[in-house]
């Protein structure tokens, strides 16, 4: 067997391996075993703009990058101006920068005996996992939560 | 080896699609988490003007930028960006962080009351109209 077929049955597994785990993660995503409720809230259940710009700007340069890939001839990979990693860079640091401020000032207001306001938290699929490894809201005789 | 790569390369546009058209049909229809989105955290109002104009530099922005790769004829490179637009989206997000920074230690440095914190949630004014 030459080294081309073997990396064509490599390339083949690959892009086999990369389509079902892709699919599996929508199929999970659609049915709300992937919980996206919170994907853009903070940690007090408030919809968070840095967040919500970060997500914008990582679609966006990822499309971009695809189809830059998909209609160059032969594909390749696109090189990346300075100006596009600058914008990546403002909107990151954006984001790390609020994200530093909201816990500034959340700890800020927490030893002041003001604790910020948090947004009662929506019942979702995914469990959350207590101090003790102990999923919460499930019943240690029964974590099944069996009837 | 043609067929493997198109068949790769239209496999990730299409998953980076359907995630993109998933997320955007749960934020419009609210499944994805938007409250307080544009509310002002510190001061308690509704819209905050610095979140609305970061809010919407960031998608013309966005918009902008995908048009220029769409009409891209140097298709081996991503298109550049202006400079000027690039220091207009860097002072839009400078101005909602220096808003945040000044709600974080206008209270402590005595620039505002403390009352202005303890203003009524934009739900509390809904239930006392």
């Amino acid at each position: 067997m030459s080294a081309a077929t073997i990396g064509l049955v490599i390339g083949w597994i690959l892009t086999v391996f990369i389509g079902v785990l892709a699919a599996m993660i929508v199929i999970k995503i659609f049915n709300g075993d992937i919980d996206l409720n919170y994907i853009i809230s903070d940690e007090n259940g408030w919809a968070s703009l840095s967040r919500f710009q970060f997500l914008i700007f990582t679609f966006v340069v990822a499309m971009s990058l695809f189809y830059l890939i998909l209609t160059a001839a032969p594909p390749k990979y696109p090189e990346i101006p300075n100006q596009i990693l600058a914008l990546l860079g403002i909107s990151g640091g954006s984001y790390v920068v609020s994200k530093g401020i909201q816990t500034s000032r959340d700890v800020g207001m927490t030893e002041e005996g003001h604790p910020p306001e948090v947004k009662d938290p929506k019942v979702t699929n995914t469990p959350v996992v207590g101090d003790g490894g102990q999923v919460q809201g499930q019943n240690p005789q029964n974590p099944q939560n069996v009837p | 080896m043609n067929t493997l790569a198109t068949v790769l390369r239209w496999e990730l546009m299409l998953v980076l699609i359907v995630l993109a058209a998933i997320v955007a049909y749960r934020m419009i229809t609210q499944q994805i988490n938007v409250t307080g989105l544009l509310m002002d955290k510190t001061g308690g109002r509704i819209i905050s003007p610095g979140r609305v104009q970061m809010l919407m530099a960031s998608i013309g922005m966005a918009a902008y930028y995908l048009m220029l790769v769409f009409e891209s004829k140097d298709k081996g490179r991503l298109p550049e960006l202006p400079n000027e637009y690039l220091a207009a989206f860097g002072a839009s997000h400078s101005i909602f962080l220096l808003g945040k920074l000044y709600g974080r230690f206008a209270v402590p440095l005595g620039l505002a009351s403390r009352r202005v914190g303890k203003r009524a949630k934009p739900k509390e004014r809904e239930k006392n109209k």
